[in-house]
């Protein structure tokens, strides 16, 4: 099953598996996602996802609290390397 | 010039895009279904757990020491193997070490379980690993100076699929026979398997090391000669306690 991403900033419209890791999309469109550690804890890949949040696994705890500490402390902002796809969402990924 | 190679640094997008991995792992799974079928149909001594009126307690034991052996030879050469991963996908390499990080003490959950079926860890350090698991993991070795870490990590894939796909019934089985508590550190186990998604994640590591379409036929034919070595575990065992005849290995 592929799930449709929406690219806000660029306006670009990409598709993934289920459940594949949203920085997945950087074999799609080169650099459409900067990423360095893919483990949640340098901050490259923080995106706003603008429609389809319940459609991305939950944040745990301790990327919610790296969220805030880089000043993007709503519900909104999320880490791509943590995020796995469920369903069709719209993002930016230059908040 | 530049004689500095095998870094993993000339790496561009996997040979399998996101939807060609997709595919790939469904008919990789298809097969691994079809070698189950033939397993449950021709190994020996696979349905213990089914067997509440004739359980084999000494084997259990046996089988819970062997696999404890196992876990700590192949967290060896696994460790090993992500050298040789590194030098063809650093991507593949970061998966597999944080595999190998939830997987490195395992060992000690099935250890909690042996001691509670009466062996104690002093006894259970002079069991000596069956002639099939000393193979198993002379075959890993082979792999990693002769064909590649691909064989190591596909190995991975063949369990952890069993595990998630079988072992709840198992435990089931055998919580049934011996009680919950006896089997704590396998239900642990288990969980790990599960809720890691352990086969989702080998396969991400699988996806960046499969390279040309001979990665693809090698994969699946790594897959046969693993059923047929764990089989070989099997037979011994078997052949130990004396539990059937031993019919046809898969």
């Amino acid at each position: 099953m592929l799930h449709t991403i929406v690219l806000t900033n660029s306006a670009e419209t990409l598709q993934l598996p289920d459940k594949s890791k949203l920085t997945d999309l950087s074999e799609l469109a080169e650099g459409v996602i900067p990423f360095s550690c893919l483990s949640g804890i340098c901050g490259s890949c923080v995106i706003e996802v603008e429609c389809g949040l319940e459609n991305l696994s939950e944040a745990e705890p301790v990327e919610r609290t790296f969220l805030t500490s880089l000043g993007f402390a709503e519900d909104q902002y999320r880490l791509a390397c943590q995020c796995k796809l469920f369903g069709p969402i719209s993002i930016n990924t230059e908040p | 010039m530049n004689r500095c190679i095998n870094t993993g640094l000339g790496r561009g997008k996997p040979y399998l895009n996101p939807v060609q991995s997709v595919l790939f792992r469904q008919e990789i799974d298809a097969l691994i279904e079809n070698q189950i079928a033939e397993w449950n149909a021709n190994v020996p001594a696979t349905d213990q757990h089914h067997r509440k009126n004739d359980f084999n307690h000494p084997m259990y034991a046996r089988g819970l020491a062997e696999t404890a052996i196992r876990i700590r030879l192949l967290r060896v050469i696994e460790s090993k193997a992500i050298s040789d991963i590194a030098k063809l996908s650093p991507e593949a390499a970061k998966i597999w070490a944080e595999y190998e990080c939830d997987e490195m003490l395992h060992d000690e959950m099935f250890i909690q379980d042996l001691e509670k079926a009466g062996t104690s860890r002093e006894e259970f350090l002079q069991i000596e690993p069956y002639m099939s698991t000393k193979l198993l993991v002379g075959f890993f070795s082979y792999l990693l100076d002769h064909e590649g870490p691909l064989g190591v990590v596909a190995y991975s894939y063949l369990v952890e699929y069993v595990n998630v796909k079988l072992e709840p019934e198992k435990l089931k089985g055998l919580e049934a026979i011996l009680g919950k508590d006896k089997i704590a550190g396998q239900i642990a186990h288990s969980h790990t398997d599960i809720n890691h998604d352990h086969p989702g994640m080998v396969w991400g590591a699988l996806r960046y090391l499969i390279n040309k379409e001979e990665d693809k036929a090698a994969l699946k034919k790594y897959l046969r000669e693993f059923q047929d070595l764990l089989a070989m575990y099997f037979v011994e065992i078997n052949n130990e306690f004396k539990l059937e005849k031993v019919k046809a290995v898969a």
